[in-house]
């Protein structure tokens, strides 16, 4: 059976109209209550929401197993003071008042001569690494802590008080997986410092140590 | 003949262009059951509410779990190293916090957008808030919330199109940034710094609300952002 030109056409034509109903209907945008946000921006924040979900239900399992424990009073008073012990250690490494161990990555950026990287750009690093789940962060071997600060002054960028020279060294320990990605992201810093023209090299270390101290 | 093919290959292109466009979309969708936009916004109530009622079983857990320990934990030692494990988790920002202070209030400007000016001029960013926690840092704050969303060791501050997210919950205008420690000197800071007085030139010039006051008692909440202790060790 030969099919004719014309039938082709009115196909193709459909299937265009099909597609572009798809795409429309695909943009259009939320309802007024969660403001104009776009179909995917809502998709994000829904996998925002869940990764959180997800980690409170796990969280919550942990806990509740902790009131098990404490409930039945099968804690010795050494065992409860040991447990504590270890506890407050893990909780003064993540404040940076002890060191940490732990897969990371090394991240080197070198800027050009004469080139500035700003104290934001920094802000900006340091925010998207804790987004990502980072554990512990340093800049050039000064440790970020709960009150450290980020300031500029001309062309000099300090963290809380200490100058910070290139090529800096970011140390961060979290997955390495989630960090990458969070660097790696379209818009994300890699690019951003890949179109100002900074050298920027990420490595993984799966044995890396982050010193306690250095800002606090 | 000619002129069939050339509209043949036209046609290819736009199919193919939205079939990809549609393959893109549906990859963003794909682990999630719903497609429609109606749906995606009853899913990101439904989900919205069970991290809320989630979290609220997470700190009456915390509360029950302190009770407890409290109870059984009777002799001084332990008591000191509850105290101290309490401490070091309030200056992370997961223990609740109550002092003299100061509030920035920020809001998108009410002035009507002018022409051939750009109108991210108009409102505020989730940028402002990282930068002005900052500054509030270098004033030596010891706590602070974005909208009671306590801002912890690990706190993030993003923005997904127009939202901005805190500790992955959304936060949304009037933006009110509390802070503990010694107001006149986080005053002091603020004012010095010139991302303050850009912000201040912003108001005057595109109408941005931006306020601040001195509280002589806050209370903030505990944070509510998960921290997995398991991830990592303590350095010997």
């Amino acid at each position: 059976m030969k099919i004719k030109p014309g039938f082709l056409i009115a196909l193709s034509f459909l299937i265009v109209v099909v597609l572009l109903v798809l795409q429309f209907k695909a943009r259009e945008p939320l309802l007024r209550e969660v403001g104009p946000t776009s179909s995917s921006e809502a998709i994000i924040y829904l996998r925002t929401l869940n990764d959180k979900k997800e980690s409170l239900l796990k969280e919550i399992e942990k806990l509740e197993f902790r009131v098990l424990e404490l409930n039945e009073v099968t804690l010795e008073k050494a065992d409860f003071e040991r447990s504590l012990n270890q506890e407050i250690m893990k909780w003064e490494a993540l404040l940076g008042l002890k060191g940490m161990t732990g897969a990371g990555l090394e991240v080197t950026i070198t800027p050009q001569k004469n080139q500035v990287i700003s104290a934001e750009t920094f802000m900006d690093l340091i925010n998207d690494l804790w987004g990502g789940g980072a554990m512990a962060i340093s800049i050039n071997k000064n440790r970020i802590g709960w009150n450290s600060y980020l300031h500029q002054i001309d062309n000099q960028v300090f963290i809380s008080g200490r100058l910070i020279e290139s090529p800096f060294l970011v140390e961060v320990i979290g997955s390495t997986q989630v960090l990458e990605s969070v660097l790696k992201i379209p818009g994300g810093f890699e690019e951003k410092m890949l179109i100002q023209g900074v050298e920027l090299k990420i490595t993984t270390n799966n044995r890396m140590i982050i010193s306690a101290g250095g800002v606090q | 003949m000619k002129h069939l093919l050339k509209s043949y290959i036209l046609l290819s292109l736009i199919v193919g262009l939205l079939i990809g466009i549609t393959v893109k979309n549906y990859v963003l969708t794909v682990d999630l059951p719903a497609m429609g936009d109606m749906d995606i916004l009853l899913l990101w109530k439904d989900t919205e509410k069970r991290v809320n009622e989630l979290e609220i079983n997470s700190i009456n857990l915390k509360n029950n779990i302190q009770q407890l320990e409290a109870e059984i934990a009777l002799d001084k030692e332990v008591l000191d190293l509850l105290k101290s494990r309490d401490e070091l988790k309030t200056e992370i920002g997961l223990g609740p916090m109550a002092g003299p202070g100061l509030i920035i209030t920020l809001d998108d400007s009410p002035i009507r957008l002018r022409e051939g000016i750009d109108p991210s001029f108009y409102i505020i960013h989730e940028s402002y808030l990282r930068y002005l926690i900052n500054i509030l840092k270098e004033g030596q704050a010891v706590a602070i919330a974005v909208n009671s969303e306590r801002i912890q060791i690990n706190s993030n501050i993003s923005c997904v199109g127009k939202v901005i997210l805190v500790n992955g919950k959304r936060v949304a205008p009037p933006f009110e940034i509390k802070a503990i420690g010694n107001p006149e000197l986080m005053v002091k800071v603020l004012r010095q710094s010139s991302f303050f007085k850009l912000l201040e030139n912003y108001r005057t010039m595109f109408g941005l609300q931006v306020s601040l006051r001195v509280s002589p008692y806050l209370e903030l909440p505990q944070g509510t952002g998960v921290i997995d202790l398991e991830f990592f060790g303590v350095a010997p």
